[in-house]
């Protein structure tokens, strides 16, 4: 009888340890491989743009099918700091020593799509403006699938997120 | 083997093998990330270094002496700086880095320049003692005239010690800024150029200089008619449209001042008969033709007709006529080798020379315009597309490209073919195909381009011929030739770096993008390589390419700034805008005058942060504040006020302080300190409330109930009775237009259409100041360009 349980406990042990465990951690592998690609897509991107001062049609859809290649599904949300180098005149409110000085207000995913996907296929930038991507997957990837199965974690969370932004460097128009 | 013995043994293998694979994974993830890293800062560091041209290039004037070599030299080792301080070393010392880098490529307005490592002599010049060469033991420089280590030194006649380079010393890598490349194509009739006399029909040889805009410069012979002809010119090409519609036009009336010999009779050698004086022609007296000849045509060979002798039958100039020969006697004047009075030719290529100066060509245009800048006073009237243009600056543009556009038109469009670009030393060789294959090749893409077509046609067809259209057939094939030119050369400076390089790298130009291409063939630019940088398990290999849009070299859509009319420079109210922003268009529709406009450099570099005092003026009821620095007074934004304006601050200034006030806020009890107030007529505090948005500067009055008792004249309370504050000072009154300059995203309009896009009226007189406004300062900046690039070093 005992010998029986020990023996049904042993088959569970073993069935988690010989399939459980190296799915799981070949499904770690392949969210590494997948964070790698989405990292290099979306700093390239970035960098792209920075140096182009545009956001084009093109480039995003690029960016978007190297993300697609990983197999998940990914939230891109970018966000461009428009430059106001007016004069003091509309940025006087920050601080005494400011004036003079750039603010920047935010242009973000909605906007730029809407240029982006609209007539012109283009976003233009300007120099000075600042432009950043984070990309976060949408879809659980299978690891997060077994974490959740096994560690009871509740909510999704997020497995594979990355994050580039800086200057633009030319005046895209 | 029971089931979880085999379990744990599996667990055995697995265990290390998932260890190893992560620990691995992870050193490629961190691999990848340094990469992306590298390739961001690469990008970075040459932003730096285009930025350094950018202010340095504010200095390029027209003066001597100035080279733009300098400043790409400056610009590179900006690049270096920065990329060694981004990669963790110090600034100082880039050696270490530049192993990593095979070339820079810097493209400028006419040319460009190539940053690579060049092989060289270890020697040093010095003017007293000659050449000094490196010892070979200990790399010392020594000046040796060849007594201790055999015969290669030879003692000249002037003492000074020379060497044979060739055979004794070694070479070693030099990193320099190679000599300026031309934009530059051969094109000629024949591929063995040298073979040729020039003399019969279409015979032609010769360089075209492109540049980023439609300046040439033309240098080589051609055959006119049977008569052998070497020029040497440049200009703008501009699309002249055919004789119905030109593009340029000069008004019949115009009057032109040349400056002449007066021809007098001469009745005995000594006389002195290089008299000059002002001949006025007026435009209609000549016919084109005469006077492209008279401007555009090189004086040397042209005259055809017969030489006259003196009595002796000797050439004019001889001994006994040294100014010439004159045979009649009247107020006539010489130019060029023609016989003008005062109301046109009289003579055609009579061969009256003399000691002046040649008073023809552009030299025509310039003492003209010239008389206009002293007395204020036109006497020619040029029309562009229909707009009159008033500026001088522009006039002098359009009346040298016009006469330049003409005369190419006359003499070589018909010559010119595409099909006939050559390599720089031709002799008909593989190369020369190869070259034009390159050419070719590339633009398939264009129809019949492989045929007969001529380069050159500004009289038809505008879409197709136009040099200043992208997409005419001139600007494509300049882009495919510089393109090729840069590609073949940045190509040989990176492959023999890689030839002589004794490391693992294995170093080539990587493929530019086509936009990558779109910026270099448009801009200024740079263009960075670093390959073979260790990284993590590999190594890494980048290129960056960064432009410059602030710059005195090169004008373009995005470098002019628009205002509605030059008064607006002081209107606060009025913003800059790009030339075909509809904002603009709203502005220029209800304002008077010409539009204006200035230059993006003199907007973007004018700022720096002062400490000025802070001054209060009443206006009305308002104190609104502003600051006073070195005798200026400016706004409180921080422009520079007009000088009618800084009068009457000066009258009514109120030095502003700050103080200590106590206020009831309910029953609490609020300290707080009122910075720059002042105090008005009824002691009421006025102070400048920097929370507040849009106040323009004003100081808002104070309402807070004070304490009862509370007097804050009180000494105790320390009136401080100045401020002062540190802010960006800026000779501009104007702002960026929120909407084109700002956020690139605007509604544009086409100013050259024929219906306004605005309005929807086909005779919009806003466009139409709008269009003047466009074709005065494109061509004001781009003259002073014209005359700067002379002036400027390579």
């Amino acid at each position: 009888m005992s010998d029986s349980l020990i023996t049904i406990v042993a088959i569970l042990v073993a069935a988690i340890l010989m399939f459980a465990f190296p799915l799981m951690s070949i499904a770690d592998r392949n969210d590494d491989i997948a964070q790698t690609a989405v990292s290099a897509a979306v700093s390239d991107f970035v960098n792209t743009v920075r140096s182009e001062g545009k956001i084009t049609e093109d480039n995003y859809s690029a960016f978007r099918s190297k993300l697609d290649a990983t197999g998940n599904a990914y939230d891109i949300e970018m966000e461009v700091k428009v430059k106001s180098s007016t004069i003091g005149k509309k940025n006087a409110w920050l601080s005494a020593s400011s004036v003079g000085s750039s603010v920047y207000y935010s242009e973000y995913t909605a906007q730029i799509l809407e240029r982006v996907e609209g007539d012109t296929h283009t976003y233009p930038l300007k120099e000075g403006d600042i432009f950043s991507v984070t990309a976060r997957n949408q879809s659980s990837t299978l690891a997060q699938v077994i974490k959740n199965a096994f560690y009871s974690v509740t909510g999704q969370g997020t497995q594979i997120v990355a994050q580039a932004s800086g200057v633009v460097q030319s005046t895209g128009k | 083997m029971k089931l979880p013995n085999l379990a744990v043994i599996f667990i055995i293998i697995i265990l290390p093998l998932s260890v190893v694979l992560s620990t691995y994974m992870q050193l490629q993830i961190d691999v990848l990330n340094q990469k992306e890293e590298l390739s961001t800062r690469l990008l970075d560091a040459t932003y730096d270094g285009i930025l350094s041209f950018e202010l340095n290039s504010l200095s390029v004037d027209n003066v001597e002496g100035h080279s733009v070599k300098s400043y790409v030299s400056d610009a590179v080792n900006t690049f270096f700086t920065t990329m060694s301080i981004n990669m963790g070393s110090s600034g100082a010392v880039n050696t270490n880095l530049q192993a990593y880098v095979p070339a820079i490529l810097f493209t400028t307005y006419d040319g460009y320049y190539i940053y690579s490592p060049v092989k060289t002599k270890p020697v040093l010049l010095d003017d007293n003692k000659g050449i000094a060469k490196e010892n070979d033991n200990d790399g010392e420089l020594l000046y040796d005239d060849g007594t201790e280590n055999g015969t290669t030194g030879i003692t000249d006649t002037a003492g000074k010690t020379t060497f044979n380079l060739d055979e004794d010393l070694p070479n070693s890598y030099n990193y320099m800024v190679k000599p300026f490349i031309y934009y530059s194509a051969t094109y000629a009739s024949d591929p063995d150029i040298g073979s040729m006399n020039f003399t019969n029909g279409d015979d032609y040889a010769i360089v075209i200089n492109y540049s980023l805009d439609n300046h040439v410069a033309l240098y080589g012979r051609y055959a006119d008619g049977s008569v052998a002809r070497t020029i040497s010119k440049s200009g703008y090409l501009t699309y002249l449209g055919d004789d119905g519609s030109p593009t340029i036009e000069i008004a019949s009336d115009s009057k032109f001042y040349i400056r002449g010999i007066l021809n007098e009779a001469i009745t005995s050698p000594d006389q002195d008969i290089a008299s000059e004086a002002d001949l006025v022609l007026t435009y209609s007296s000549l016919s084109k033709d005469e006077w492209i000849d008279l401007i555009e045509t090189p004086d040397t060979n042209y005259c055809n007709g017969t030489i006259k002798s003196n009595d002796d039958g000797d050439y004019m100039g001889d001994d006994d006529y040294p100014k010439g020969y004159f045979e009649n006697g009247g107020i006539e004047y010489l130019i060029r080798g023609k016989r003008y009075n005062s109301t046109n030719i009289i003579n055609n290529y009579t061969e009256m020379s003399s000691d002046g100066e040649d008073h023809g060509g552009e030299s025509i245009i310039d003492y003209t315009l010239d008389k206009e800048r002293e007395t204020g006073t036109s006497t020619v009237t040029v029309k562009v597309n229909g707009c009159t243009i008033t500026d001088v600056d522009a006039k002098e543009y359009y009346l040298k490209s016009y006469f330049f556009s003409e005369w190419v038109q006359r003499e070589l469009a018909d010559k010119i073919k595409i099909k006939d670009i050559r390599t720089a030393y031709s002799n008909g060789t593989e190369d020369d195909l190869w070259m034009q294959n390159q050419i070719l090749v590339n633009n398939q893409g264009i129809e019949n381009y492989t045929t007969e077509e001529y380069l050159i046609n500004l009289k038809e067809n505008k879409e197709d011929n136009d040099p200043e259209l992208d997409t005419s057939l001139f600007a494509q094939h300049k882009r495919q030739v510089i393109q090729n030119s840069i590609q073949y050369n940045l190509n040989s400076a990176i492959s023999t770096y890689n030839d002589n390089y004794k490391g693992s790298t294995d170093f080539s130009m990587p493929a530019f993008t086509t936009d990558d291409w779109d910026k270099i063939l448009t801009k200024v630019s740079m263009a960075t390589f670093m390959q073979g940088v260790p990284c993590g398990t590999t190594t890494w290999g980048d290129y960056a390419i960064a432009t410059s849009t602030n710059n005195k070299v090169f004008v373009n859509k995005n470098n002019l700034y628009f205002l509605k009319n030059e008064d607006a420079k002081s209107d606060l109210e009025s913003a800059y805008h790009y030339v075909d922003c509809s904002k603009l268009h709203e502005e220029v529709a209800s304002s008077t005058g010409d539009v204006y406009a200035d230059m993006s450099f003199e907007y973007a570099y004018d700022s720096n942060e002062q400490a000025v005092t802070v001054y209060a003026v009443q206006e009305g009821a308002n104190f609104v504040k502003y600051y006073y620095s070195e005798g200026k007074w400016y706004y409180w934004n921080g422009l520079i006020v007009d000088d009618e304006k800084a009068a009457e601050i000066d009258a009514n200034k109120r030095q502003v302080g700050s103080v200590y006030v106590e206020t009831t806020e309910g029953n609490a009890l609020e300290r707080m300190v009122l910075v720059n107030f002042v105090i008005d007529s009824s002691n009421n505090f006025h102070y400048f409330e920097y929370a507040k948005q849009d106040d323009n500067g004003y100081l808002v009055p104070f309402t807070e109930n004070l304490i009862s008792a509370y007097n804050p004249y009180d000494e105790k309370y320390s009136i401080e009775p100045s401020s002062s504050e540190n802010v960006l000072l800026y000779d501009h009154m104007n702002v960026d237009c929120y909407w084109c300059m700002m956020s690139a995203n605007y509604d544009t309009f086409d100013f050259n259409a024929e219906t306004c896009s605005i309005t929807n009226s086909t005779d919009c007189p806003t466009c139409e100041k709008i269009r003047k406004a466009w074709y005065t300062y494109i061509a004001k900046y781009r003259n002073n360009q014209f005359n700067m690039t002379d002036a400027i070093q390579r």
